[in-house]
């Protein structure tokens, strides 16, 4: 299957015939909506909220928030005009909003309850027109996006990456954020496996990241949380030069003074009497 | 836009972030338009004590009508539905937007607030 992300920015790429053509089709419609379907049941919201939608194209993923029980408020952006334009013709609820995701999200500091984005993130793991890389892309999505959801906040992300690299390049710049993080993969193993990131913003209600399929059907629970840490741990046992250059980096930087690393650092000594 | 998204729009340009004037961002010579919408009290009592009051007072000055200066509690802006309909508020407003030391005005186009960032600035 050939990707767009491979071959034209996102805004290009959208243009209007391909806005109009990606809103009209009925199959592209019943698709984006079960995903945002999806995806509020993953927030699991039992009061009206307001949440942003992260590149909301002509609203199809908007509109589901607005009609769903309980109806939410949302604000949508976007990087492609001319789906904005097509979104206007279709007098959707949503407030929109021109931007790059990838330049981070322009608002203050814990204003929004949750966050969708649909079909939208894997675009981040292209080069930006002006050549910034991926990674810095990332960050400042996901930074941006940490501090302007409240406490207790959630995000889901559906994407669609190229490759496992790209899946894991996009979970550890969340992670690295600082959200609690979890892939939920919808019919793994066929082509219409379907793939959200799920974030949490920590808070009481969020201090596990599992809790938030614990009352899902269906749902099998992988927890990498435990080999993840051991394997940090393992990184660095106690007394291995590894270990001991991470001990001095750290008093370093506290700002204490600290022996010069050298080749003997943390060599085997000999027995002596 | 409308004027709830403004309350929660700050400034992106990298170095305004940390400036106490890159919020609330400013109206200039905006066209205001009203449209109604359905009380919504559960929405109003979760998002109030999020809104900026203040912010929301300037902004409602730019715009050219007056808001009450101290932020109503909620069973009072229930009763008077027009302030709470206003905090709702579907306004959609054409013009520009920008933040005090004006680095950056921003349009809007048919209710479209441009955020894109000239690469320099983000
Ligand atoms: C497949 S569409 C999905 C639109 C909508 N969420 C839906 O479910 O129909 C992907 C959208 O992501 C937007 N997009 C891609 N890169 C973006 C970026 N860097 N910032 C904001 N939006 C972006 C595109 O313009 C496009 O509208």
């Amino acid at each position: 299957m050939s990707r767009p992300e491979d071959n034209l920015p996102p805004d290009l790429f959208y243009n209007d015939t391909e806005s109009r053509k990606y809103t009209t089709s009925s199959r592209i419609q019943n698709i984006q909506a079960s995903m945002t379907n999806r995806a509020l049941e993953l927030l699991g919201l039992e009061t009206p909220s307001l949440i942003l939608d992260i590149g909301c194209g002509s609203g199809l993923s908007g509109e589901i928030l607005s009609e769903g029980d309980p109806p939410h408020t949302w604000i949508g952006m976007d990087i492609s005009p001319s789906m904005l334009a097509v979104a206007l013709d279709r007098e959707v609820d949503g407030d929109l909003l021109l931007g790059d995701m990838g330049q981070g999200l322009p608002f203050r500091a814990g204003s929004f309850d949750a966050a969708i984005s649909i079909s939208a993130i894997q675009w981040l793991c292209n080069e930006d027109e002006k050549g910034v890389d991926p990674k810095t892309r990332l960050s400042r999505f996901f930074d941006s996006l940490y501090a302007c959801l409240k406490r207790d906040g959630k995000a889901v992300c559906q994407f669609y990456p190229r490759d496992d690299k790209q899946r894991d390049m996009i979970c550890s710049a969340a992670i690295k954020a600082g959200f609690g993080a979890g892939l939920l993969e919808d019919d793994p193993e066929t082509k219409n496996k379907k793939l959200y990131l799920v974030l949490t913003v920590g808070g009481e209600g969020n201090k596990d990241i599992t809790g938030v399929v614990r009352n899902m059907d269906g749902v099998d629970v992988y927890d990498n949380r435990k080999k993840l840490l051991a394997k940090a741990k393992g990184e660095a046992k106690q007394g291995t030069k590894a270990w001991i250059m991470k001990k001095k980096e750290m008093d370093r930087r506290k700002g204490k003074i600290v022996k010069s690393d050298s080749k003997y650092t943390g060599r085997k000594r000999s027995i002596k009497f | 836009m409308k004027l709830l998204t403004a309350n929660f729009l700050s400034c992106a340009v990298k170095a305004c972030k940390s400036s106490p004037l890159s919020f609330p961002l400013h109206f200039r010579d905006a066209e205001l338009a009203s449209k109604s919408v359905p009380y919504n009290p559960l929405l109003l009592s979760n998002l109030l004590p999020r809104l900026d009051w203040p912010a929301l007072v300037t902004s409602s000055k730019e715009l050219g009508f007056t808001l009450p200066d101290t932020k109503p509690e909620l069973p009072r802006l229930s009763a008077s539905s027009s302030s709470a309909t206003t905090a709702d508020g579907d306004m959609n407003m054409d013009g520009t937007v920008g933040e005090e030391n004006e680095k950056t005005l921003r349009m809007l186009h048919k209710t479209v607030g441009n955020f894109l960032l000239p690469s320099h600035l983000v």
